[in-house]
């Protein structure tokens, strides 16, 4: 068992094709694997103050503890039935078989075991921003549970295990634009369309309303640790403290200005205010977008892929607008279409081979197989979750804000602005059960 | 089971929790009921006994519990005992009056918030309401008391409406204003009706908590 365990854990490695590039002691190669979990880990608190910023303050404890539970969660159920989905033995090419429940096994995959457990912790976190303010809690958690231990892992298998059928094409995805990111965002569409916007969002002609988050210090301190986290998400992905990171690393830099940047100059060509919403959102696809490619490509394509992703994000975000669909982050814009353009990017600028036919041909077919696969699940699993224990919270939550109606808190007790009705004092007089 | 009036129903709860508990926690079970579930389908029951039996000595007879509101919700009229509200006792009694007062505290929080919208949007919002009104299948004579209300011809007196039924009632204006001025300004609206019962009426101000 113990062996069959190397072999696997040996075959993730190679998988990435600059994962030995260097001939790393093991020992620094696992200090480097764990403190890379470790930077992945931290983007969960960048989620958490993104996303609870971005709420109005009623929901910002709600927003919170959804990410701070489906991480707990998450971990739970990756372990006991995700990593072996994801990386089990894989004959069908489609779901892996075994590899559940480690308990006893070599060093090497309870590093990988640890690493890849943070990354499924990604992707399930980026539906809770998209889906803030209007879900039940117990429901959103049904929902993260089944994603974690369904969702991501079988999609993940395609492309992550040596066997699966997307990795046999040759489909390039380094870190995850498409295997995280965009699995994430696909599962929030599915959650928003089923939801519906929060109550006033768009007035009866169908312009959305402006919903403003409660603190924009928040959504930058967010952006700002998700950046940094994602030196770990990108750079741990070599799996080995290669040489290799350095590019990576300034490929994942590069393409987080250029994102930003091109965010601005975008707002400043269509004579638009610069918010720092859409800015911070920016930098987010500029990362999301180089994760596909960011081992693969030149520092000058890396920039590009970035600004685009940027780009890509504030018109996807005016996209969903105009569909009516309300998602309170832009994590559809900043983790789909950005990621999607990001995982096409990696086969257009593959160095020594740009913009081959084959390669951008096999990106779209994992584009394609990612979007179909995991919107149609994830819109019968909440379509499921709705019809069982309703997935909306009720109007007189939204009312009351999910912090009171969910959890029996308030953010911030000790301030009346005087605009919201549910003060502390009032609180404490109401039956919350 | 939900065809059956509110005091059918109240009285079954009643006849069926009569053999578990004493008078005081009966009439107690009662009120939660009211707040809570008067308006939910039977499956619901499970979780109101699961309320009642959190902090007494009845876990253990939850399911017999269950079962015998469940016999006394399909049991005729004539075979439930009476209406604990339909009496005369004291308890009774405090109880018509705080409910007097809830819809006391609704009628001056909605006049509160009406009175922050400006008189086309007010009407257009009366209309609106009226309809939603309609949709529900409230008691008549408190669907007849707001139709009159809105209608501007006569004071609302809501009499001894249940505060559940109150909330929702509030709710549904809240998801109005959301939909007619957005929910920024439904929530000042709200908020700035609840200052106003406060520092205006202020012996109204401990029922707000059950309308919010």
């Amino acid at each position: 068992m113990k062996k069959m365990h190397h072999t696997f854990a040996l075959s993730i490695l190679f998988f990435s094709p600059f994962a030995f590039a260097a001939d790393g002691d093991p020992a620094t190669d696992m200090i480097w694997l764990v403190t890379a979990s470790a930077l992945v880990f931290l983007m969960q608190a960048g989620f958490a103050l993104l996303e609870c910023g971005m709420s109005r303050s009623k929901n910002a404890l709600n927003v919170v503890m959804k990410n701070y539970m489906d991480v707990c969660l998450g971990t739970l159920i990756f372990w006991a039935l995700g990593y072996g989905l994801m990386f089990g033995s894989n004959p069908s090419g489609l779901i892996g078989t075994d590899l559940f429940l480690i308990n006893d096994s070599d060093p090497s995959t309870y590093g990988v075991l640890l690493f890849q457990t943070m990354f499924a912790a990604t992707a399930v976190t980026i539906a809770s921003g998209a889906m803030a303010e209007r879900t039940r809690f117990d429901a959103y958690l049904v929902g993260a549970l089944f994603i974690t231990a369904v969702i991501y892992p079988i999609f993940g298998s395609w492309v992550w295990n040596a066997d699966g059928w997307l990795a046999k094409l040759g489909f390039i995805d380094f870190a995850g634009s498409t295997v995280v990111h965009s699995v994430g965002a696909w599962t929030a569409l599915a959650g928003i369309i089923i939801l519906g916007p929060r109550l006033g969002r768009f007035d009866k002609q169908g312009r959305p309303r402006e919903l403003r988050g409660h603190n924009l210090t928040f959504v930058a301190l967010g952006g700002f640790i998700l950046w940094f986290g994602w030196f770990g998400f990108n750079g741990g992905s070599t799996l080995a403290a290669s040489t290799d990171i350095g590019l990576i690393n300034l490929n994942t830099q590069l393409a987080a200005a250029a994102g930003a940047t091109a965010s601005m100059l975008l707002a400043v060509v269509m004579r638009r205010p610069i918010l720092l919403t859409e800015t911070v959102n920016g930098s987010i696809a500029g990362l999301v977008a180089i994760t596909a490619g960011c081992a693969t490509m030149l520092p000058v394509y890396a920039a590009l892929t970035g600004a685009i992703g940027g780009v890509v994000c504030t018109l996807g975000a005016q996209l969903m607008l105009r569909m009516r669909l309300d998602d309170v982050v832009g994590a559809v814009s900043a983790h789909g279409f950005a990621g999607a353009w990001g995982t096409l990017a990696a086969g257009m600028f593959y160095t020594g081979n740009l913009f081959d036919g084959h390669l951008i041909t096999v990106q779209l077919i994992g584009i394609a197989a990612c979007f179909i696969w995991t919107f149609c699940s994830a819109l019968i699993m909440y379509f499921a979750i709705d019809i069982v224990m309703g997935l909306r919270a009720p109007a007189q939550h939204e009312q009351r804000g999910l912090d009171l109606s969910e959890h029996a808190e308030i953010g911030y007790p000790e301030f009346d602005s005087g605009n919201i009705a549910y003060t502390a004092a009032r609180a404490t007089n109401m039956d919350l059960r | 089971m939900t065809k059956r009036s509110l005091s059918d129903r109240r009285r079954a709860i009643y006849t069926g929790l009569n053999p578990f508990l004493d008078e005081a926690a009966l009439l107690k079970a009662v009120s939660h009921w009211e707040n809570r579930y008067a308006d939910q389908p039977s499956l619901a029951l499970q979780r109101y006994v699961a309320d009642i039996c959190q902090n007494t000595g009845l876990k253990d007879k939850r399911a017999t519990i269950l079962r015998s509101l469940l016999h006394a919700m399909g049991q005729d009229s004539t075979e439930l005992l009476a209406d604990p509200r339909g009496g005369s006792n004291t308890s009774t009694s405090t109880k018509h009056v705080e409910s007097a007062s809830a819809s006391q505290a609704f009628a001056e929080l909605m006049l509160a918030m009406m009175s922050q919208v400006d008189d086309s949007q007010q009407h257009k919002l009366r209309i609106e309401l009226f309809a939603a009104l309609r949709q529900r299948q409230l008691p008549l004579t408190i669907l007849e008391a707001l139709q009159r209300w809105l209608g501007n011809r006569e004071p609302l007196e809501l009499g001894t409406a249940p505060p559940a039924l109150l909330q929702k009632l509030l709710n549904q204006y809240y998801v109005l204003l959301c939909e007619n001025l957005g929910p920024v300004n439904a929530d000042k609206i709200l908020a700035r009706g609840v200052q106003h019962v406060q520092t205006q009426h202020p012996k109204l101000d401990p029922f707000l908590a059950s309308l919010l």
